[in-house]
């Protein structure tokens, strides 16, 4: 097919979704990433049971921690597709790079980049 | 070990038994019979027709899958080591060209049999429109069979009836491999090929003469009319119950329901799954010759896999920090596979690396982090994206 996607999207792998701890979500955007989404199976086709609905919960309390900070909980999502849909994965890397240029930075990022000229 | 069954929806042969010839011209049912009456006669393989699989667990050389065989009331549990997935798939039933509306309109299948039946003779003109139902918005994907399957229909009317006009309606000709022999033979044998746009599909009306068919000629550039005796929709191949499958089984699926398997070149016959091999429809339409040559592929990695004495797994496995442990049991609880025990002598949570399928679940709902998954332990995944994030994005 030999899609292209977003450059500036950097993949992390784990065997399921389920693996998805809230501190990786939260050290991504500490190190300055301005969003974060995960893929996983689709609802019901997880061959770990619930592994992926157990990500999306943990996305929905990362959403809820950011927007607490003051930061828009929107820029952590979770996005379902099956292995086989390349075209999909694709549309959702741009739709989500998209959403994120519209949101600007993580501006977690200004603030380190803040104190590291002061000092 | 026991032996191994196979389950199947009413009788073996599944769209075999609706073929008649190849396009080589050899005998389908014949072939499908001598196969199913081997299989029955050995009595090493039990085979049960109308079953549904109802539940399914366990892993590659552990399956346990619960079948409802005939209806009966208590589903029947098997035992077995590896799965042969060869499900299917049917002919599309087609919306479009008024099929159903009128006896004249008939699929592929249908023509085959009729063919087979009553012979051509009484027919003074047939046309087959191809791409019924295949790639088009709904479904993208060319169904690969259509374009040979209505060629060999054609060179039949033509053996049977020389008389009787052929014409084939189609948007492209993909008579792949040495089938092109079969392409170049039925026009020498005057079988008119008219290509349409996928915008301007034919018009058909009908009328007590015949089937009236509107197309516009692609060398003319304008419409012509063909009266027929009879319409063949070259329907596509669609599957067959592989949502169902796919949903107890936890097996992936394509976008249009076809089963994938694991790397198109490098495993592929084999599943996404450990243990579970694919052949046939069920994967993509494919013609009887490629999925033999499948079948056997599929067969010979499942004996591969059954004749070991061992298996190696792999390495990613959750290991559990005794000394940190506070018997929570949130992981007993977490797994999906009830791997986790706690181990009343010893007081301890344990975990049987033989059984554990390395997800990570109980490593990330462990509350003191006492467990951790090799190759994806947090100061690896940790790393990983400190050091994906360093040069800024």
């Amino acid at each position: 097919m030999r899609l292209n996607y977003p450059t500036n999207i950097k993949i992390i792998r784990v065997p399921c979704t389920g693996k998805v701890d809230v501190m990786y979500l939260l050290r991504c955007f500490q190190e300055g990433a301005d969003g974060v989404y995960c893929v996983g199976c689709l609802e019901g086709n997880c061959h770990y049971n619930q592994g992926n609905l157990r990500c999306r919960e943990r996305v929905t309390y990362v959403h809820d921690l950011l927007e607490e900070i003051g930061i828009e909980g929107d820029r952590v999502r979770m996005y379902n597709l099956s292995s086989g849909e390349g075209p999909t994965f694709q549309k959702y890397a741009q739709e989500m790079t998209d959403h994120i240029l519209a949101l600007g930075p993580n501006p977690l990022k200004a603030k380190k980049q803040k104190t590291a000229s002061a000092l | 070990m026991n032996p191994p069954s196979f389950e199947k929806q009413d009788q073996l042969g599944g769209l075999g038994r609706k073929l008649h010839s190849t396009i080589e011209g050899e005998d389908v049912r014949a072939y499908v019979n001598k196969l199913t009456g081997q299989v029955r006669a050995e009595n090493k393989i039990t085979v049960l027709t109308s079953s549904t699989v109802v539940g399914f667990e366990g892993f590659q050389g552990n399956f346990k899958t619960t079948v409802k065989v005939n209806g009966d009331t208590d589903p029947q549990e098997i035992d077995h080591g590896v799965i042969i997935l060869a499900t299917g798939a049917g002919e599309y039933k087609p919306t479009e060209y008024l099929y159903g509306q009128d006896d004249r309109i008939v699929t592929q299948l249908q023509l085959g049999d009729r063919i087979a039946d009553k012979g051509a003779s009484d027919l003074d003109a047939v046309v087959m429109i191809q791409c019924v139902g295949s790639r088009n918005d709904e479904r993208p994907n060319c169904s690969r069979i259509c374009c040979q399957s209505a060629v060999k229909n054609a060179l039949a009317i033509k053996k049977n009836s020389p008389d009787t006009q052929v014409f084939i309606l189609y948007r492209d000709m993909r008579m792949y491999g040495l089938l092109e022999d079969f392409y170049t033979e039925a026009r020498k044998q005057g079988i008119i090929f008219i290509r349409f746009q996928k915008e301007q599909p034919p018009v058909v009306t009908t009328s007590e003469e015949g089937v009236l068919i509107r197309v516009k000629d692609h060398v003319l550039q304008r419409d012509i009319e063909i009266r027929a005796d009879l319409l063949a929709l070259s329907a596509g191949v669609h599957p067959v119950g592989s949502e169902e499958i796919s949903r107890t089984m936890k097996l992936n699926t394509n976008s249009e329901g076809f089963f994938l398997e694991a790397h198109v070149k490098l495993r592929p016959v084999d599943m996404g799954s450990e243990g579970v091999f694919l052949c046939g429809t069920a994967h993509g339409p494919k013609l009887i010759t490629e999925t033999i040559v499948q079948a056997n592929a599929a067969a010979s990695r499942a004996v591969t896999f059954l004749s070991k004495d061992k298996i190696k797994l792999s390495a990613i496995k959750a290991q559990v920090d005794p000394d940190h442990c506070v018997k929570c049991l949130t992981c007993v609880r977490s797994c999906p596979f009830e791997v986790p025990q706690f181990n009343v002598e010893e007081g301890e949570v344990q975990i049987d690396p033989a059984l554990c399928q390395g997800c990570g679940v109980c490593a990330c709902v462990c509350p003191r982090q006492t467990i951790k998954l090799n190759n994806y332990e947090d100061d690896q995944v940790t790393c990983a994206i400190d050091t994906l994030l360093a040069g800024g994005m």
